[in-house]
């Protein structure tokens, strides 16, 4: 019988709520997270929206990281993973004794230094630049500053394999307990807001104006967004010796390279991440009962996608919904935020809508996105969907893990 | 019993491959050295081609370079299998000089968002990894890890649970780090050395294998056996290098005397240098044995530099058939505190 994975802890710091509360509320609300940038400054920008999240305050979540030492997404991972810990009830002893781990998976690490130091360069020159931004940068800080924060000895990945990283994290969070190599393991994902993200999404033609509205005949793009997401996975009988809450568990998951274009995706090399996800769960199509979508509101992302899951799951798939309708695309915390909002559906027994939703596309006929409002749901066992730049897929099937 | 891993090739580009020294490296624009391990024949459009080279950044092109000389030294034809390969790269920030490039427009332009869309993807960290797999044409997993100075023992420790999982049956893995005249510049500024090595660019790739994935021509250089990552929370823990030592050796299931081989690199501070020197050096107490600095013949290439000792290593085992049988242990430590052991075991011959 093999080790299994339990999620005893969820650590969201979103756009629609900080704290597993609020964000769940919000999900469950079809809240919307998304607003004016106002994280730098946006004359000359034809399109100013974005996912901030504005009520983020460091130094009120984080009690041993002086946040002034720390690039935002660091912050936000390390913020993240204290909620986490906090929501699944370990306490410091537990976590001393216990063996962990921390993955944090990401897109651009530190985008907002990576910008600084950019602006410098073009405009004051090389000599100008600041050792502060210098030593900020490197994208390793965003899972050491987990360890840090929760004062753990573990070991520390940064996993930056793009908008699919933190469910790269999960899984490789996944296979350090099933393989005996940790107890509890915190992984999921971060990444800040950034000037370069949102003009080069423009640039690409994928930028959408007002809202993200995905599987919508008329949607137009993303709207790039920020967050921290962190999951706490835990040693299942560890999690029951202990009398944790159990959210969830994860079962499996596949990852697939296109290994062909950069930016366009591959519905073939999609699909086959849907079967080795399966297949590596134990589980059949025709057993998942909802689908959290990569769902990024571009033309070519969500008909892909949707093509994709018809492929694989016939013409009857299950409900497939995409949550950054609500947050916008938070890049490497996005798959994160997704093992969440699957976490808490099976919980407490709803679909999460795709909010922003108008007109039906034809195109994606046969695929019920969960329109708007929340619908109460029976889930034993979903899938988590995440696609990143450069082809890079990884799917998680996680189930309710109650039995 | 988990799967054993093979080391069955590698391939590196910078100037320890290259077999030059520091030298003084040209730039357009002001530079905060003078001299630098870069091998300044190393070209990447006679290498790889110019429809290839033209848009990639400089940490992708070093990637692409040792990839293809990693997949040629361990024979691996990937096309047959090319579902079951995958890449695993470690880098601390992807291109910092592509990155900027790319952010440099939105500034220097009139218009904010006219940046240029081709190279969008160059500023995303798994940007060189993902190259990597389509010129490879490896389609199994792809990841990219990031952890300074430890990147290429993350990518082992990713590497070596991915084949575990039976996510791939053969892996390219290693790092990478580019010099440019941004990333010098971060690095001058971002973590200044206390001794004058300096800074390099390389990138080494290993290529790793389950063993129980048989292939025909394969050859085994080395079996990977363990590694260690752990995360010291006070920089000045003197007694680091000793546990975190004799941890990796306990997960290796090696006894010291076992090991002919220890690489450990400076990493510019002085101090704490010699106190993981002398932390190993209490776990291998044999005045035979072979210490290696791979900063002495690559620089401080910060995020290659582990990839660059397991290859060197390796090279060593090549050289002297009398080191079959022995072990060698390459250890990492970064400025964040986490640092990282590998354990290998030279392999016979075959």
């Amino acid at each position: 019988m093999s080790t299994r994975v339990a999620i005893t802890g969820l650590g969201p710091v979103s756009n629609i709520g900080i704290g597993v509360g609020d964000f769940l509320d919000a999900l469950r609300n079809g809240k919307s997270g998304t607003s004016r940038i106002k994280s730098f400054d946006t004359t000359g920008f034809p399109r100013v929206m974005a996912g901030e999240v504005e009520d983020f305050h460091p130094d009120a979540i984080l009690h041993r990281l002086d946040p002034a030492e720390w690039g935002r997404s660091s912050q936000l991972a390390a913020a993240a993973a204290r909620l986490a810990v906090q929501d699944a009830g370990l306490d410091p002893a537990t976590l001393a004794a216990a063996r962990t781990a921390a993955a944090v998976g990401t897109t651009s690490g530190e985008a907002v230094i990576d910008v600084n130091l950019a602006r410098t360069w073009a405009l004051d020159g090389y000599p100008a630049t600041e050792p502060h931004d210098a030593r900020l940068l490197p994208a390793g800080r965003l899972s050491a500053a987990v360890n840090h924060e929760l004062g753990l000895t573990g070991e520390a990945a940064t996993i930056a394999t793009a908008c699919a990283a933190a469910n790269y994290a999960i899984g490789f969070a996944f296979d350090l307990i099933r393989q005996g190599e940790a107890d509890i393991a915190f992984a999921g994902g971060a990444d800040s807001v950034a000037r370069h993200t949102h003009a080069g999404f423009l640039r690409l033609g994928a930028l959408a104006e007002e809202r993200c509205s995905p599987f919508d005949r008329d949607r137009a793009g993303i709207l790039t967004a920020e967050g921290g997401a962190m999951l706490v996975l835990e040693r299942m009988d560890h999690a029951r010796a202990r009398g944790a809450r159990i959210y969830g568990e994860v079962l499996g998951y596949g990852a697939t390279c296109d290994a062909s274009h950069m930016v366009a995706p591959d519905r073939n090399s999609i699909a086959r991440c849907f079967r080795l996800a399966h297949r590596n769960a134990g589980v059949r199509a025709d057993q998942i009962d909802y689908v959290c979508a990569h769902g990024t509101g571009t033309p070519t992302n969500d008909l892909t996608e949707a093509l994709a899951i018809l492929e694989v799951f016939g013409d009857d798939p299950p409900p497939v919904s995409s949550i950054k309708s609500a947050l916008g695309h938070s890049m490497g915390a996005a798959s994160g935020f997704g093992a969440m909002a699957c976490a808490l559906a099976m919980t407490h027994g709803f679909l999460p809508p795709t909010i922003n939703h108008v007109t039906p596309d034809p195109q994606l006929a046969g695929i019920d996105p969960v329109p708007n409002q929340a619908r109460p749901a029976d889930l034993s066992i979903v899938q988590n969907n995440g696609f990143a730049f450069g082809g890079n897929n990884a799917v998680v099937i996680l189930g309710r893990g109650d039995a | 019993m988990p799967d054993t891993l093979l080391i069955t090739g590698w391939g590196q580009v910078g100037p320890a491959g290259a077999g030059s020294a520091g030298c003084r490296p040209e730039a357009a624009v002001p530079l905060p050295v003078t001299r630098a391990f870069v091998d300044p024949g190393l070209d990447p459009v006679k290498r790889l081609g110019r429809g290839t080279a033209r848009f990639i950044d400089r940490t992708t092109a070093l990637t692409l370079m040792a990839c293809d000389e990693a997949a040629a030294d361990a024979d691996l034809r990937i096309e047959p299998m090319a579902e079951r390969v995958g890449v695993t790269l470690g880098t601390s920030c992807g291109s910092v000089a592509g990155t900027a490039e790319f952010i440099r427009d939105s500034f220097v332009n009139e218009r904010p968002h006219m940046v240029n869309p081709i190279k969008f993807p160059n500023t995303v960290i798994n940007c060189a990894a993902s190259h990597a797999a389509i010129r490879m044409g490896a389609k199994a997993i792809n990841t990219t890890v990031s952890g300074g100075r430890v990147s290429g023992l993350l990518a082992m420790r990713h590497a070596q649970l991915t084949l575990r999982a039976g996510h791939a049956d053969a892996l390219l893995v290693g790092a990478v780090e580019e010099f440019t005249p941004e990333n010098a510049w971060t690095a001058v500024r971002g973590r200044p050395r206390g001794d004058d090595t300096p800074l390099g660019e390389a990138a080494a790739m290993l290529v790793l294998e389950r063993a129980a994935a048989a292939r025909p021509g394969r050859r085994s250089w080395a079996e990977l056996l363990a590694v260690t990552v752990q995360t010291f929370g006070d920089p000045d823990d003197r007694a680091a290098s000793h546990r975190l030592g004799r941890a990796a050796l306990a997960a290796a299931g090696v006894p010291a005397e076992e090991v002919a081989v220890v690489s450990l690199s400076g990493t510019g501070d002085p101090h704490a240098d010699a106190d993981r020197r002398r932390g190993l050096a209490g776990l291998f107490p044999d005045p035979a044995m072979r210490w290696r600095d791979a900063e002495s013949i690559a620089g401080d290439c910060y995020s290659a530099l582990a990839a660059v000792q397991l290859a060197d290593v390796l090279t060593l085992r090549r050289r002297d058939p009398g080191l079959a049988g022995r072990s060698a242990l390459v250890a990492a430590f970064d400025e964040t505190g986490v640092a990282a052991m590998a354990v290998l075991r030279f392999s016979g011959s075959e």
